[in-house]
């Protein structure tokens, strides 16, 4: 029982009281003085210390914030605020301002919250029967109490920042507000072991304004490793076979179309891709006659299964994205393939063919891709036969001899639109036609190249051709000549070149650091008392497999220990052994290393398996009137609470919370001892070395 | 059953309260812990804000949390009782509501009496300054109206400067300007039949150890904290004072060879700390 304050009493209460604090800790004493003044003092303190403990909390009606407590959800809902509580503490929700139960115990027992149920307010005795269930325990409460009090702004733990190690550099993560932060994470929860989506989210903090659709298109990408080449056609003389004309694959794609191709008069329609239509992507243009091209390019995932060149480009699309979205394609393509670039352009008078493989634009990704230059036909007009022309694309493996027709999985492509292969097709045999029979072909715009997508399975086979020769043993070796396409530019292998001397090789190997240090340091190995027997670096023994050598390097070193006065400290018990031997001082970083038996770890980068089990409580904010909830930025500490009786954690406990984390903000660990609390953090040090040099 | 009442009453001689909240012991009547700690040298440790300085954490207020070891013994001793808490909060019925708010509109009108008198009292006190300060006001205000030109006539109503203290207005104050209370102890008697919530410590051997430990030494009259901040198990002062030169760092812990690290320990932390160490060794076995 107790009292509950009249009116009267209350009201004494209105001058400001005596703020004075009690003496801290009682009297300095050192011994039992039996004095009249010692016990006076020892009075007088108990006197103050009930006096303060027993001061009731009394403030004006209006000053007090008032609040509903709701059992359900564990919440206290207020309306109104005051002060400047609400700046970093409590939510909303669906336009009604809750307060966590911790919050509304802190700000009960600083007398600026009052809570109500049901009709009548809670003592702070209720509320810490009431509010301290479930997940918040009583030692987190204390913890959360120790830290408000002396400032520090603490929130829930708001899970990790999924930050890449870039974005961090660039200090973008401190710009990221709350709904980016749970997109984030509900991402990451999706996938959480696909590199992919971190890529993606990159790609997304930098691309802010992306729509939800091209998300989901992002993750249909599924490019094969096909080869394609390119071969553009300039129909006309052009001028120059500048950039401007290679088309840029920007969507390594291949895209089915109806449109209609206008070439020597006749327009061709080509097929539309039926198969699993995913996204449709707008391409408007305009042929020659002004008719509008059809649009309507589907897109479908890559399967990616069938490899054989005669099923047609039906089959394994890929998604494009033209336009707005092109360089997002750019991003996600990462298994484009080396491209060929043939430009092959008719002469006014059609005599020939004139063939060259212009500039190869630059793959996508990091395949290597063999340039060849651009070869004009006015420049230096060299013209193939149709014979040439027809071997280039074989060597090219574009053309299939048997039937004499271009590999059926093609495209072709300019600046209006896609073309399938049997136009191709058709346009090829148009051109041996018009060879054979040395007629005229008509010209078409300068603009109107085309470029043709050849999609066949090479395979790879550019890679496969090179070889790495076998010289052991050997004194001159003859090299294969590397194919065309890998080399550089300009370059033209003579026969002398591909003649490699083995014996040259050998001599210019042997400048080893070893030898270096031979020669630096060659009294070292010449001193024949001190130092010959085991400063020897290499190794002399016969050996024909790993084991062997171990056991002669073994023997050996057993050998060069053999014979030392205190031999017999060691000889005898196995479990004592020098930790540092003579024939181990070659350095002074030898020794060294010999000597550290404690390995230095960085504890917070060494887990392999990071995970969230030791559950953080608290992230802590330096007080900051600036302080946004919104946008709370990034942590200054974590506190994770544990009771006194609860072990201690694991070292791989410990990097596996920080490896979960990945962020450089400590972590301290809040032990609570029935009141008592005490913060422990696991940081990593390293222990100094005086000797660096040597 | 269990019945509500709200309580004016002054506080009645009984045993110490301890009311149990997550397994943990506190006491929230101030009355009580001073009892506890002059007369059953039983310190605990405060954990609460202070009410006059919330924020700061050298000063701590109620409830004051004990220790297990000191739950039990005051358990023992009959100085204390366990007192139960409602498993869920109570939905007070109409009658407590209306108790109290009578409550809260009987304190707001005492005040308001308490605060007129208060006032009243105040202008006596000051009624000469006021009467001057009516006096000057007066005499601007003929001035103005004088150089204003209007006639007027100079002689001062003598009746006017007569001065009725009852007379003064004081303005109303409304009632969600009074003072209220918000209650650290509940001010909610449980009445009727309840059974006392279970109190199980010691339970585990080295639980009995820590518990037979605190009681010795109890008996022998030392003042007993908690010593896990500094390592050990308990801090043991000595009677008269509580001064934090003067306390011993005490380690309890069984007889096995890990034993022999830990006194070791101990023993360095008294090198920096000038304090002297005693390390408890207590055998396994019956009858501890």
């Amino acid at each position: 029982m107790h009292t509950s304050l009249s009116g009267e009493k209350l009201f004494r209460f209105r001058t400001p009281l005596d703020k004075s604090l009690p003496q801290k800790g009682g009297i300095k004493d050192f011994a039992p003085d039996g004095s009249w003044l010692q016990a006076k003092k020892l009075e007088k303190f108990y006197e103050e210390r009930l006096q303060a403990l027993s001061e009731p909390r009394v403030e004006k009606s209006s000053d007090l914030v008032k609040g509903e407590w709701n059992p359900e959800k564990c919440l206290v809902e207020f309306e109104k605020e005051k002060g400047k509580f609400w700046i970093h503490m409590g939510f909303v929700d669906v336009k009604r301002k809750w307060l966590y139960p911790e919050e509304a115990l802190f700000l009960m027992e600083t007398s600026v919250l009052e809570v109500w149920y049901r009709g009548l307010p809670i003592s702070l005795q209720q509320a810490y029967t009431f509010f301290l269930v479930g997940s918040l325990s009583m030692e987190q409460y204390q913890v959360y109490l120790h830290l408000r009090r002396i400032g520090y702004v603490v929130l829930r733990h708001q899970g990790r920042l999924n930050f890449t190690r870039y974005e961090k550099q660039l200090g973008l993560d401190k710009y990221a507000n709350k709904k980016q932060r749970k997109r984030k994470q509900n991402e990451k929860q999706e996938n959480p072991s696909d590199k992919k989506s971190e890529e993606q989210i990159s790609s997304e903090m930098f691309i802010p304004t992306k729509s939800e659709e091209a998300d989901t298109a992002a993750e249909n990408f599924n490019v094969s490793a096909r080869k394609k080449h390119k071969i553009l056609i300039d129909l006309p003389c052009a001028k120059d076979h500048s950039k401007e004309n290679s088309f840029r694959m920007d969507a390594s794609v291949t895209v089915d179309t109806y449109v209609t191709m206008e070439t020597n008069g006749s327009k061709y329609k080509c097929l539309q891709n039926d198969k699993g239509i995913d996204e449709s992507v707008d391409i408007t243009s305009c042929n020659g006659n002004g008719d509008k091209i059809n649009e309507s390019n589907s897109c479908s995932s890559l399967d990616g299964e069938s490899h054989d060149s005669v099923n047609t480009s039906q089959n394994n699309k890929v998604c494009a994205e033209f336009g707005a979205n092109r360089h997002k394609c750019l991003e996600m393509d990462d298994e484009c393939s080396e491209t060929i670039n043939i430009a092959i352009s008719l002469s006014k008078d059609g005599k020939g063919l004139t063939s060259g493989l212009i500039d190869q634009e630059e793959p996508i990704c990091d395949t290597s891709a063999a340039e060849v230059k651009c070869k004009h036909p006015d420049e230096s007009p060299k013209s193939h036969s149709m014979e040439n022309f027809q071997k280039h694309l074989e060597e090219s493996d574009l053309l299939d001899t048997h039937s004499g027709k271009l590999a059926p999985v093609c495209r072709v492509r300019n600046h209006q639109g896609w073309y399938t292969s049997d136009d191709l097709n058709e346009w090829y045999n148009l051109i041996c036609y018009n060879a054979a029979n040395n007629q005229n072909l008509q010209m078409v715009e300068p603009d109107n190249s085309l470029q043709v997508v050849f999609e066949s399975d090479l395979n790879q086979n550019l890679h496969r051709n090179v070889i790495f020769p076998d010289i052991g043993e050997k004194d001159m070796l003859v090299l294969r000549r590397p194919d065309d396409r890998l080399l550089p530019e300009n370059i033209t292998l003579s026969d002398s070149s591909l003649i490699f001397n083995v014996q040259n090789y050998h001599k210019t190997k042997s400048k080893t650091r070893d030898s270096r240090r031979e020669q630096n340091i060659p009294y070292l190995y010449e001193l024949d008392f001190s130092y010959a027997g085991f400063m020897r670096s290499k190794f002399r023994g016969q050996a024909r497999s790993w084991k062997e050598y171990r056991e002669c390097v073994k023997r050996e070193e057993f050998d060069a220990s053999g014979s030392t006065p205190v031999q017999y400290l060691w000889q005898e018990s196995e479990e004592v052994v020098p930790l540092v031997r003579p024939e181990n001082a070659v350095s002074t970083a030898a020794v060294l290393q010999k000597l550290q038996i404690i390995q230095e770890v960085d504890v917070t980068k060494m887990c392999k398996w990071p995970n969230n089990k030791e559950k953080i409580s608290y992230d802590v904010y330096l007080p900051d009137l600036k302080f946004k909830k919104s946008q709370p930025g990034i942590p200054n500490h974590r506190i994770c609470v544990v009771r006194s009786v609860d072990p201690p954690p694991s070292i791989s406990e410990v990097s596996a919370l920080y490896g979960y984390l990945d962020d450089d903000i400590p972590i301290h660990w809040a032990v609570v001892d029935n009141g008592e609390i005490a913060f422990y953090e696991f940081s990593p040090i390293s222990l100094p070395v005086d000797i660096t040099v040597g | 059953m269990r019945v509500y009442q709200f309580s004016v009453l002054k506080m009645v001689e009984s045993k110490v309260k301890l009311h149990l909240c997550n397994g943990q012991c506190f006491i929230w009547n101030a009355n009580d812990a001073d009892v506890l700690r002059q007369e059953f040298h039983c310190v605990g440790s405060l954990v609460g804000c202070l009410p006059r300085a919330p924020r700061q954490n050298t000063h701590l207020g109620l409830p004051l949390q004990l220790l297990p070891e000191e739950t039990t013994l005051l358990l023992e001793k009959g100085v204390a009782e366990l007192v139960s808490t409602a498993d869920t909060l109570f939905d007070p019925n109409e009658k407590l509501i209306e108790e109290f708010k009578a409550h809260r509109k009987s304190s707001y009108c005492q005040q308001i009496e308490l605060f007129r008198a208060e006032r009243k009292k105040e202008i006596l006190q000051n009624l000469p300054k006021i009467i001057e300060g009516k006096r000057a006001k007066r005499q601007k205000m003929l001035e103005e109206k004088h150089e204003a030109g209007e006639t007027v006539d100079k002689e001062v109503n003598e009746d006017e400067e007569e001065f009725n203290v009852d007379k003064i207005t004081i303005p109303p104050v409304p009632e969600h300007h009074a003072l209220v209370q918000l209650y650290t102890e509940s001010p909610y008697i449980v009445t009727g039949q309840s059974s006392p919530p279970l109190w199980s410590y010691p339970s585990t051997d080295q639980e009995r150890l820590r518990y037979s430990v605190f009681k010795d030494l109890w008996e022998k009259g030392y003042f007993i904290t908690s010593g896990s901040k500094f390592g050990g198990d308990f801090l043991v002062y000595p009677e008269f004072v509580f001064s934090i030169r003067a306390f011993v760092l005490m380690g309890l812990f069984l007889v096995t060879s890990a034993a022999i690290l830990k006194i070791i320990h101990l023993f360095v932390r008294k090198e920096n700390q000038n304090i002297s160490v005693f390390a408890g060794v207590i055998a396994i076995g019956a009858g501890l």
